[in-house]
């Protein structure tokens, strides 16, 4: 409908629908020579009023955008597509006395019956009594849109309950005769969801006032991107939450499309309730571009997850499979672990969403780092840290191995122990200045240097050629020039005889421990000759000639 | 090694011959590294005082003085030499030879570059090891290994030539090990002529290794498991290693428990008994308690342990804290260690049974392409006291490249060998993951030490540099399609 009232020059009345036709009227009230330009106006304005913002798609010059005000739970929402009446109808409200007087044939529908034509504009808007006005009626009815409201049902409704077209059009409440505004959501849900807390309540039922938006033809793409967003939406768990059981598609149906699910949704093609809904190219269009968002859920939050997961996986992969693609789990699983259950998500691939999860490397290669796939259409958003083991897990790893708590073999090849304990061709374990600073650590025993260096070899081979070892010499003041250090070495060696070994070899001690040698008892209180005696004779060997169990 | 070399020259190509997909995995690692060598030193008996054996040159630099010579002689730290190690790592995994059936074999060969101290750098006189070399049938009921391979678990890491085979049964799975036994940490046999040069007792036989693990998981938040390994002589006179570890984890009342045992059967010694609590208590902080009991283990072909080695206890408690989006990470932690009574020595020349640690690391991931880490320690103890800062930050470039750049400094105080000093250092280091399958990685660094408060010796300032190739062909199994 283009613009309708025209407020200067000579502009030809015509009825775009066909010859002028002749039509009745309600008789004026005042005024009478020119009731019928005016009557013929409010008319006009009348119908745009009320079949407008659910039937027509043409452009509405006169409504301008569409405007935005707070419903009644909150949501700042689209709520008519004409905020002003492009009729005037309080200047009109002398004229007509009724509604139906212009909008005789409201109840049938039609718009052709629905608008007065155009020559009862002319009849007042004549140019000599009052300037002439343009009124084009609609050719066609209105291409559809969201709402699946019709007049005529409501009229009969209205009329039979003895109520008039102000239970929904009066402005304001107001019982000014005129003053009339668009429908608002307030006065749909004054009968139809009275039960319900709010238009965008979930305990709404959407379909009794909407067409699915696949249906709604005559919306187009930024029509679509204006539907409001229910509060719900933007609740913390709504990501996590919106597919629980119970949930109506046809809800989501009103606004929602396929591909609005498959932009999130890794198992889209194959998760039945999203197949309940059609496919939209205006969706596909919106959506296009448009970042996945992967709220972490709050079962990925809690301490043992890493730990805990996989059952929880294997009862429901279906879950997973929200976000997740195989490759998700194969950053970290490898070989059969969970291959039952990994086989269940959709394998996916580069042009599909998903969370995707990517190692770091180097001395924090603990840290797993979830982002988004690496799609060109996609910005990379939403990415977190998560720790699929403690921060001092390299450092204690050996314990929860022992334990088993956490399956080593789940996510790693035996090649990714080897390539630490077999010792001397990666320095990753260690932090760069290591070779400084690695006295400490092996007083404190905190790692076992043992379970990666032979102790015997690399020890002593390292220290030879750094230039402090002992190379078997009895030099007994050697220890950084302490002079007392013969008598003080004894305690030293039982206390940490390991970082004596780094330097030392047995001969070392046996000149003076041994039998052959000076005979000096390096045995403890608690040392069980016989035990030791049965285990490893050759052992005792070493230092005595004959068996010492027989002294 | 000319029979290692053999099984591999003959396995692999036979193996991959039949098999369905095969995958070669290399990484060639070139290191520079600053050193000093030790060099015998000696001056006059004459420049010398004192009497006997031991005695102190002019300089207080102590010396050995053997009755009748004309020169005392000293151990000191050579003239600074660059050698330059090279390995390679090569490995092979072929797959699909039957169901469930590979193959797996990783070997390492080491060459020296060039450099004064070709020999110096530990094991560069050996060659080549086969680090494993191992035939795996996988199937639902279990798992059957052949071959060299890894025994790891709560005693540590082990590789011996054998078979292992692993049974799975609902919550619970066992696997038993038995084959020739290896030197752990060396994969070379016990009688192999790599600890010859370095020890001058090595042991005197080969010896075999048999052992089983059992873990059970009853429950989503429990697991237990049983360790046993004995490595006995070949000729069955003697064992060099019985020992056993007990294991369990839980998790009640919000604290996951941990329980670490260890034990030398042969000697009947407790050596590892360790109980450690954690503990979420909201807002992203964990708190950690460990307590521990602590006491060496030596296998029986040296006479360490009849030596009477003792142990410590140990209290330490630990905090973290994440941000939530776990961009930022802080931890701090502090121990007290307690040494047995040693039984030895004389009182009135004390030396120092006990400990303390404290320690604070945070690191810092403003986004996706930066990450700043510092921490800092102290350890006062016997044998070395140490305090040391270290910081760094990594910028990463791309998804592919990331560069860093890291500083430290640490002190030590009383440190038996090394004296009292400072360190110094920087180093840079830099990853490209060129292609999915070939990555490079370098670092460099230079570490200066200055001896202080009068300590004797010389410094040993040293620089570093590495630069690491890692490749791949072949398909990967791992990878989902």
């Amino acid at each position: 409908m283009r613009r309708v009232l025209r407020g200067e020059g000579r502009v030809a009345v015509s009825d775009a629908g066909g010859p002028p036709r002749k039509r009745r009227y309600a008789a004026p009230i005042t005024q009478p020579s020119r009731l019928l330009p005016r009557l013929t106006a409010f008319v006009t304005s009348l119908v745009l009023l009320l079949v407008a913002p659910a039937l027509t798609a043409q452009p509405h010059s006169s409504a301008g955008a569409p405007s935005r005000a707070s419903s009644t739970d909150g949501v700042s929402s689209v709520i008519a597509r004409l905020d002003t009446l492009a009729f005037p109808h309080g200047k009109h409200a002398k004229l007509f006395p009724t509604c139906t007087g212009c909008h005789a044939n409201v109840a049938s529908g039609s718009l052709d019956d629905l608008f007065p034509p155009a020559t009862a504009c002319a009849e007042c808007h004549n140019g000599t009594d009052v300037k002439p006005v343009v009124w084009q009626r609609p050719r066609r009815p209105a291409p559809q849109r969201l709402l699946a409201f019709t007049h005529g049902p409501h009229f009969a409704k209205t009329d039979a309950a003895g109520r008039a077209c102000t239970a929904c059009h009066a402005g304001n409440n107001s019982t000014t005769y005129m003053n009339i505004r668009p429908a608002r959501v307030e006065s749909c849900q004054t009968c139809h969801t009275h039960r319900a807390t709010g238009h965008y309540a979930p305990d709404n039922k959407c379909s009794t006032c909407h067409v699915p938006l696949t249906a709604a033809s005559g919306m187009t793409v930024a029509d679509l991107s204006r539907l409001p967003k229910p509060a719900t939406h933007h609740q913390a768990n709504f990501a996590s939450q919106h597919g629980s059981a119970g949930i109506a598609i046809a809800q989501c149906a009103t606004c929602h499309a396929r591909e609005s699910c498959a932009r999130c949704h890794v198992d889209a093609r194959t998760q039945p309730l999203i197949g309940q809904l059609a496919s939209d190219s205006r969706i596909a269009q919106l959506v296009r571009g448009k970042v996945a968002e992967y709220p972490v859920p709050d079962s990925h939050r809690k301490a043992d997850f890493v730990e805990t997961h996989g059952p929880q996986a294997n009862a429901g992969a279906a879950t997973c499979a929200t976000c997740h693609a195989r490759s998700s789990c194969a950053t970290c699983h490898i070989g059969r672990a969970g291959a039952k259950t990994i086989a269940r998500l959709a394998s996916g691939s580069a042009s599909t969403p998903g969370v995707q999860l990517v190692r770091l490397t180097g001395r924090r290669e603990g840290l797993v780092r979830m982002r988004l796939a690496p799609v060109a259409s996609r910005a990379d958003t939403g990415r977190f840290l998560v720790r699929p083991h403690p921060a001092d897990f390299v450092e204690n790893h050996r314990f929860s191995a022992a334990s088993s708590r956490q399956t080593c073999q789940g996510c790693h090849a035996q090649r990714f122990c080897s390539d630490c304990h077999a010792g001397d061709n990666r320095r990753a374990f260690h932090p760069l200045n290591f070779v400084s600073a690695h006295g400490a650590d092996t007083y404190s025993r905190d790692r076992e240097c043992a379970s990666c260096h032979n102790t015997e070899v690399f020890c002593r081979d390292c220290h030879k050629a750094v230039g402090i070892a002992a190379q078997g010499r009895n030099a007994a003041v050697y220890h950084n020039a302490q002079p007392q250090w013969l008598l003080q070495h004894g305690r030293a060696a039982r206390q940490e005889l390991q970082t004596c070994t780094t330097c030392h070899t047995q001969n070392s001690c046996m000149r003076c421990h041994a039998t052959t040698g000076w005979g000096v008892n390096p045995h403890g209180q608690d040392f069980d000759a016989s035990r030791l005696g049965k285990k490893a004779m050759a052992m005792c060997a070493r230092c005595h000639i004959s068996d010492p169990r027989r002294r | 090694m000319r029979h290692a070399l053999l099984l591999v020259s003959l396995l692999v190509p036979g193996v991959t011959a039949v098999a369905q997909d095969i995958r070669i995995t290399g990484a060639s690692w070139i290191q520079s590294i600053d050193l000093r060598p030790l060099r015998r030193d000696s001056v006059l008996r004459s420049a010398t005082v004192a009497d006997g054996t031991a005695r102190r040159a002019a300089d207080g630099q102590y010396v050995s003085c053997l009755d009748g010579g004309v020169y005392c002689t000293f151990l000191r730290s050579g003239e600074r030499e660059t050698t330059r190690p090279l390995m390679h790592d090569l490995s092979v995994a072929a797959w699909g030879i039957g169901e469930g059936i590979s193959f797996h074999a990783h070997g390492r060969l080491r060459e020296s570059l060039g450099g004064k101290s070709e020999v110096s750098w530990p094991r560069l006189n050996d060659r080549f090891d086969l680090i494993d070399a191992y035939l795996e049938v996988d199937r639902n009921a279990g798992r059957l290994r052949l071959g060299r391979q890894w025994s790891l678990g709560a005693l540590g890491a082990y590789n011996y030539d054998g078979g292992s085979l692993a049974l799975k049964r609902g919550w619970l799975d066992a696997e038993v090990v038995g084959g020739r036994a290896l030197v752990q940490g060396l994969n070379e046999p016990y009688t192999s002529d790599e600890i010859g040069p370095v020890d001058d007792l090595p042991p005197e036989s080969a010896a075999w290794m048999f052992g089983g693990q059992l873990r059970a998981r009853p429950g989503m938040r429990t697991a237990l498991s049983a360790t046993y390994l004995r490595v006995i002589q070949d000729d069955r006179s003697g064992l060099y290693a019985e020992r056993a570890a007990l294991d369990a984890s839980t998790r009640a009342l919000g604290v996951r428990v941990t329980v670490n045992s260890a034990f030398d059967l042969a000697s009947g010694i407790l050596n590892e008994a360790r109980v450690r609590g954690t503990r979420s208590v909201g807002h992203g902080v964990d708190v950690t308690l460990d307590v521990r009991r602590h006491r060496p283990f030596f296998e029986l072909w040296t006479v360490w342990g009849a030596f009477a080695p003792i142990g410590f206890d140990e209290l330490r408690g630990t905090t973290a804290w994440s941000s939530p989006d776990g961009a930022v990470l802080l931890s701090a932690s502090g121990g007290r260690r307690q040494y047995d009574e040693t039984g030895t020595g004389l009182q009135s020349i004390p030396l120092r049974n006990n400990g303390w640690r404290v320690a604070a690391d945070a690191s810092w991931t403003p986004g996706e392409h930066w990450l700043a880490n510092a921490s800092y320690g102290a350890d006062i103890g016997f044998g070395t006291s140490q305090s040391d800062g270290n910081a760094g930050l990594t910028w990463r470039m791309t998804e592919r490249a990331e560069l860093g750049v890291s500083g430290s400094a640490v002190q030590t105080i009383y440190e038996f060998r090394v004296g009292t000093g400072r360190v110094l250092g920087l180093a840079m280091q830099g990853n490209w993951r060129v292609t999915d399958e070939i990555r490079l990685r370098a670092d460099a660094g230079a570490y200066r030490h200055r001896l202080t408060n009068d300590a004797l010796g010389q410094d040993w300032s040293q620089r570093r540099a590495s630069v690491r190739v890692e490749w791949a062909l072949g398909a990967d199994p791992g990878a989902v399609r």
